[in-house]
């Protein structure tokens, strides 16, 4: 039986026990022969970052002498054939430094103000080619309003444009 | 005269970082100069429960001694030993009924039994009071 562990509520009690208690449950199950990946979602990417230091806590005379090193707890699961725990955190980091990035410097926004000025002209909903953009811009089975003035406007760029989203403010 | 700050708390230990958050505010208050009352309620009060218990980590490859797992009780008795050294009173109460149904009345040293009354008037007579709720 194969299972996939996912690990996605971070930090849960991880000074207390001076570990992650999911991650160390996978330790102890490969222990026991099971054949087990772990996908680490959510803040729980933050585990595969080496730099985490949580020595010092101390309440009194009551010093922790072992914090938890979430860090080579991975590592060690790697090596325990788990590559894909590793992997699949730097993934999901890359995705966050990513999406760090302000929107509109990863997208191109753009506004057509009448996407059908042959049908605005004629005052009628076909456009010049006789299409009725109200009824196919949930389809996209025929080139959309929009696309139709931006192949007129710049061919070439317009198919270095992957659309995400298409808005119809009529709808 | 020293100040008093009131805390509850609601959290079970070894289960989020809120239990060690409250525990490290408890300190900085102790270390301020800072009467401190702690009511804890639901799960909480297994935080001082005298029965927490060290254990060997296999995984980890460290016998009891050298894993030297943390123990909130221990936590605890040493924030009271810290404030009493400083003439200060760490004065954590217990809800009663939390305890019966849990089977936790076997607390450190310390801890009292009491009501949601013992947090209102802990609370009449603090600075401020600070209630950290479960999710």
């Amino acid at each position: 039986m194969k299972v996939l562990n996912i690990v996605e509520a971070a930090y849960r009690g991880t000074l207390e026990e001076q570990d992650d208690t999911i991650v160390w449950f996978c330790h102890a199950m490969k222990g026991a022969n099971a054949d087990i990946d772990v996908l680490l979602r959510g803040n729980a990417v933050n585990y595969a970052v080496k730099a985490q230091d949580a020595s010092g806590l101390a309440f009194g005379g009551a010093e922790q002498t072992q914090p938890p090193k979430l860090a080579d707890d991975l590592a060690k699961l790697k090596g325990k054939s788990l590559t894909a725990t590793v992997r699949e955190a730097v993934e999901n980091e890359h995705e966050r430094e990513r999406s760090k990035i302000p929107l509109l410097d990863r997208i191109n926004v753009l506004i057509v103000p009448r996407a059908n000025p042959d049908g605005g002209e004629a005052f009628v909903r076909d456009t010049a080619v006789r299409i009725d953009m109200n009824r196919d811009h949930l389809l996209l089975l025929l080139c959309q309003g929009s696309q139709l003035f931006l192949q007129r406007w710049e061919q070439k760029r317009l198919a270095t444009l992957a659309r995400i989203a298409s808005v119809d403010p009529g709808e | 005269m020293a100040k008093t700050l009131t805390f509850a708390l609601m959290d079970p230990p070894f289960e989020n970082a809120r239990s060690t958050t409250a525990l490290r505010l408890i300190d900085l208050a102790v270390k301020g100069g800072f009467n401190v009352n702690v009511f804890a309620y639901e799960g909480a009060v297994y935080l001082p429960f005298a029965k927490q218990a060290q254990h060997p980590n296999a995984v980890h490859g460290r016998s009891s001694e050298e894993e030297n797992h943390p123990l909130p009780r221990s936590w605890i008795a040493a924030l009271m030993k810290e404030a009493g050294a400083k003439g200060l009173k760490l004065d954590w109460v217990n809800c009663g009924l939390c305890v019966d149904e849990r089977g936790a009345a076997e607390a450190i040293e310390g801890v009292r039994r009491g009501s949601p009354a013992d947090f209102w008037n802990f609370a009449q007579n603090s600075v401020n009071t600070l209630v950290i709720g479960t999710k």
